[in-house]
């Protein structure tokens, strides 16, 4: 990392740090917001889990708390060190740093080997578009805890990218225990150990097995820390199941809400059959471009998944700026990006008519979502046909391409 | 595709698609603008509203017989008399009195001191409110009865409080009630009573009851006891309304009793095009301008807090035209509240969303939003006409340019943020003095800029519009889902920004019609940023609407206007202006003081600098930033522009 990259981190800890002790109510204030955090990532839940768990409750019974049990361990262990309040030094530092590590991960994924012979922005361009994310900084701020898991993700992803099988299947484990929506990334990983040159079976079959193994050794511990194996009922289970109802900037509450009770297995099956669905297929179909697969994943899951948040969007808009090459294809980028801002200062807008003033209702926060997601859907399908045109050409010169098309 | 290519090339001539269709946005978004005007004078036209109907059909209204008569009025005269006598004792001695009326009739009372302050602009008063718990309920809903002390016109309220207390004194007898029964004397209808519902709802009372589910607000000045005619006030702040059924309730009771109802002060007896525009053009300012100077009709304190509320407003009687008692505005009052009382629910049936064309008719959210979403629109496909201009030229370090645009857009949004915050910091008496600077400064303020700012790219300049013009779009869709009128007034004043400011431009003009072109265009750039500056808007509208009594209509020379403008500059603009910042402060109206500093200033400000910065001489570029025909004569070929744009929507 260059001095320039520096001054960017340096500049983003140092927002993050004002903002929250400057203007401590923008905590909760945000944490209110449902599109922000779910009941999967929210900080105030995590805290309640925290305290049943340090006065010796299961956080698990009650159904209360939805998160993993590295969560309590982590939190319980930085207690030790200081308050744990959402704008305590601590906290901060914890969140400061996973939002560091990330924007390191990703600009060490745009330095890696097998990216060199693309178009790469610099440094601390890759670091700023997603540190000064206000997206990535609004969640922050909530202290949601996809914060982390998605460090976890983008580390996992950069150190696919240098050939470090361990510490990626370790990283891998655990953003894929704090996320369960992670596992979708599991069959690209696979495929780019298993496309590296000489040893392919063996290296992916490796992947696999450390990556199991760790994802065993992370339930183990959460069966030790909580003694029994309820946990996974009460994070995984109620995540499959969509058991909280709360609104969020996904598809599936409305729907879940509306339903009757004989219809909900069925719905449940389809809804995750239709983010599942899609893995394999962009896994096999772009194996030539292993990181825009996983991009594309990550930006279907966070379309499809049940309690989508917008940290997640910030993620995958940091993923894509590394792809930058497809960008010379891309189309209705404009057209999208307008849609989703539109859709994310509408969105709040409508819960507050919905949920503060009483005027408006459910449908209106529900189409307003519908709206966002229609957004993201036009930016994941022209981003995956940009991939394909370049394909198509040899990737030699992407702007002949258009011509064509 | 041959008639296609001939149709295209008679239309653009030899230009590429994109070309062709970059070059049509300006006038499409002028067509967006025009259309959503025109979509205003469409709604009051016969066919495209809908009569109003009772939707709650829990409300029953009229149904029950009423029995606020014969001997009630002696009570009603004894309490006026009372009243009268209170007039000029002091405040708490006064709420003593009243709680005691309110003890003696059987209510559970209390008084509630409140003071907001600001410096040495204290404002404070004495509520006096009592619960009278429902014979049939269970203290966890309740409806208020409100007639605060004096009016919207700030004299006494001398029967609305005397009815409303002789009432609240009948009502008990009765044992109907569902739902508990919160009599309100508020020492003002503005500040004292919305301090009240804020402390009601965040502090707990010394008498308290549920959740309120509606309110009347009873404002009938005057000792006659007559009145001529009924306006209901239903506007609240922010842009919120109450249901309309409740409306629909109030209008349908004087229906049956016979009584002239009339809304935003005009008589729509002879229902025509003209008085449901007059209505609706009225109704829509009222909406966008609600709580902003002066006291309140009393009902807009009740928004925000899901109470549906409106304002009985009764003109008393002159020249001894007596067309109505008292007790008939009693039993109206009377028959509102045994309506409330028979909710099953919280209002929620009709709609929230409405606008008002006469008394009986209205038009629904679906009917009329696309006005304020057309001007809205038109703002962001300009915007993006601006960026496709400014990308379509072959320059490197477009990312740079268009990161370095953002900066200083951003930094005038931070600057007026910056002001904002002074604004509502600075004493009251010192905002005129801060308004006057600011509006002495505003003349040469493209000097300013002219000198501070180097010269910078055309493509530069058309960024930073594009991030204003998008970003105005943005900002006016979202609010016109939360105050529509706001959204619509704010669109119509943006537009000359949108359409006819046009930056500088470098293109070498040696004819004499070139040089008159540009000097129109320069012109008329100039008149778009002055008329859409937000000072001299407000002053204009402080002198129009607030000073229309005074306004020298008939003999308009130098000297009168020279006078005017000098009595209503002085404590009284200052006044004006101190109401408009507290409006923010103590009623919360987030929806005029803080959009002019976080959305209007910064805007306007930015639209400063796209009129005034020099364009940079860029010799190796073909021409482009022409307003109205931008990159089109671009030596690049569509296919490189196409490449070059796309690369760089991404990254912003």
């Amino acid at each position: 990392m260059d001095s320039r990259t520096w001054a960017v981190v340096l500049a983003a800890a140092v927002l993050r740090l004002s903002l929250s002790s400057l203007f401590p109510v923008l905590h909760s204030v945000l944490g209110q917001h449902v599109e922000v955090t779910t009941s999967m990532t929210s900080f105030k839940q995590l805290k309640e889990g925290l305290h049943l768990y340090e006065i010796g409750i299961s956080p698990y019974d009650g159904g209360v708390y939805h998160q993993a049990p590295i969560f309590l361990l982590l939190f319980k262990f930085l207690g030790k060190f200081g308050s744990t309040a959402p704008n305590s030094l601590v906290i901060n530092g914890l969140y400061i740093f996973a939002d560091v590590l990330t924007s390191y991960f990703l600009c060490a994924i745009s330095k890696s080997p097998s990216l060199a012979n693309t178009d790469q922005l610099a440094s601390w361009v890759i670091a700023s578009i997603y540190l000064f994310n206000p997206l990535v900084i609004t969640t922050n701020i909530t202290r949601s805890t996809a914060v982390l898991s998605n460090a976890a993700m983008i580390g996992s992803i950069a150190y696919a990218c240098y050939n470090r099988n361990l510490l990626s299947a370790m990283f891998l484990a655990l953003a894929s225990h704090m996320n369960i929506y992670t596992v979708y990334l599991v069959p690209p990983f696979l495929l780019l150990w298993t496309s590296r040159k000489g040893s392919g079976m063996a290296s992916g079959a490796m992947y696999l097995l450390l990556y199991v193994a760790l994802s065993a050794g992370l339930a183990a511990i959460g069966y030790f820390m909580t003694g029994s194996m309820q946990y996974l009922s009460a994070t995984y289970g109620s995540l499959l199941f969509f058991e909280d109802l709360t609104p969020n900037m996904g598809l599936w509450w409305y729907f879940f809400m509306e339903m009757f009770d004989f219809f909900r297995p069925l719905f449940t099956y389809i809804f995750h059959l239709y983010s599942l669905i899609y893995v394999l297929p962009i896994t096999f179909r772009l194996h030539n471009y292993p990181l825009i697969a996983i991009t594309c994943i990550v930006g279907i899951t966070t379309l499809s998944k049940s309690y989508p948040e917008l940290g997640d969007l910030g993620v995958y808009v940091s993923l894509l700026t590394l792809s930058r090459f497809i960008f010379a294809n891309v189309r209705y980028i404009l057209v999208a990006t307008l849609v989703i801002i539109h859709a994310l200062v509408l969105a709040p807008s409508f819960y507050h008519l919905w949920i503060y003033l009483g005027s408006g209702n459910a449908n209106f926060f529900y189409a307003i979502t519908l709206v966002y997601t229609i957004g993201l859907t036009i930016i994941v399908t022209d981003t995956l046909r940009a991939t394909l045109v370049i394909e198509f050409t040899g990737g030699k010169d992407p702007s002949k391409a258009v011509v064509q098309t | 595709m041959a008639i296609f290519h001939t149709l295209r090339r008679m239309l653009f001539g030899n230009r590429g698609t994109r070309e062709s269709l970059v070059s049509l946005l300006p006038g499409f978004s002028v067509v967006l603008t025009l259309a959503g005007l025109a979509w205003l004078f469409v709604l009051p036209m016969q066919d495209q509203s809908r009569r109003t109907y009772i939707s709650e059909n829990a409300l029953l209204p009229g149904q029950a017989h009423t029995y606020f008569h014969g001997s009630e009025e002696h009570i009603v005269r004894a309490f006026k008399a009372e009243i009268r006598l209170l007039k000029d004792t002091p405040d708490l001695e006064r709420a003593r009195t009243m709680q005691q009326w309110l003890s003696d009739i059987g209510y559970k009372s209390a008084t509630h001191n409140w003071s907001i302050s600001h410096y040495d602009d204290i404002k404070a008063g004495v509520n006096v409110y009592g619960v009278l718990h429902a014979p049939r309920g269970d203290t966890t809903e309740s409806m208020i009865l409100c007639a605060p002390w004096l009016t919207r016109n700030e004299v006494l309220n001398e029967s609305g409080v005397a009815i409303a207390i002789a009432l609240a004194r009948y009502f008990t007898r009765w044992s109907i009630w569902s739902k508990d029964i919160i009599l309100l004397i508020p020492s003002d209808p503005s500040f004292g009573l919305s301090k009240w519902v804020e402390d009601y709802h965040y502090t707990s009372m010394p008498v308290s009851s549920g959740s309120i589910q509606g309110g009347i607000v009873l404002d009938f000045p005057g000792e006659s006891g007559t009145f001529e005619k009924l306006e209901i006030f239903y506007s609240g702040l922010n842009g919120h309304l109450p249901n309309l059924d409740l409306i629909n309730t109030v209008m349908l009771i004087c229906g049956h009793m016979g009584i002239n109802v009339i809304v935003h002060n005009i008589d729509a007896s002879d229902e025509d095009y003209k008085s449901r525009a007059t209505t609706l053009v009225t109704g829509i300012a009222h909406q966008a301008l609600s709580g902003l100077y002066g006291p309140g009709a009393g009902s807009e304190a009740f928004s925000g807090w899901r109470i549906d509320a409106v304002t009985l407003a009764a003109t008393p009687s002159r020249n001894g035209y007596e067309p109505y008692d008292q007790m008939v505005y009693g039993r109206l009052v009377e028959a509102s509240m045994r309506s409330i009382n028979n909710l099953l629910e919280h209002f929620h049936q009709s709609f929230f969303f409405y606008l008002l064309l006469s008394p009986r008719r209205f038009v629904s959210i679906g009917t009329y939003l696309p006005s304020a979403m057309l001007i809205g629109a038109s703002f962001t496909i300009k915007g993006i006409y601006h960026w496709m201009t400014s990308s379509s030229t072959k320059t490197d370090g477009m990312f740079d340019q268009a990161i370095s645009a953002f900066w200083l857009f951003m930094s005038i949004v931070l600057f007026s943020v910056g002001m904002f915050s002074l604004s509502a910091w600075i004493p009251s008496s010192m905002l005129a003095s801060e308004a006057f600077v600011v509006m002495a400064v505003t003349p040469i303020l493209p000097i300013i800029i002219r000198l501070l700012i180097p010269p910078k790219p055309v493509s530069y300049i058309h960024k930073i519009q594009s991030y204003i013009l998008i970003s105005v779009g943005l900002f006016l869709t979202t609010l016109g889902t939360l105050n529509f009128s706001l959204s619509l007034m704010l669109g119509l004043m943006f537009a000359p920004l949108a359409h006819f400011l046009s930056p500088n431009t470098n293109t070498p003009t040696a004819t004499l019609i070139g040089h008159l072109q540009r000097v129109i265009r320069k012109t008329i750039s100039y008149i778009a940023v002055v008329a859409s500056c937000p000072w001299l808007d407000i002053y204009l509208y402080y002198l129009i609407a607030v000073k229309e009594s005074e306004f020298p209509h008939p003999l308009l020379s130098i000297q009168t206007v020279r006078d005017f403008i000098a009595t209503t500059s002085g404590d009284e603009f200052s006044k004006f202006l101190g109401g408009m910042m507290w409006s923010w402060r103590a009623l919360g109206v987030w929806s005029f003081v803080p959009v002019i500093f976080v959305v209007w200033f910064p805007f306007w400000l930015a639209s400063c600098v796209v009129l005034s910065v020099r364009p940079l001489a860029e010799v190796d570029q073909s021409t482009t930033g022409d307003g109205q025909k931008p990159g089109v004569e671009s030596s690049s070929s569509p296919t490189t522009d196409h490449k070059l744009n796309s690369k760089y929507f991404v990254q912003i």
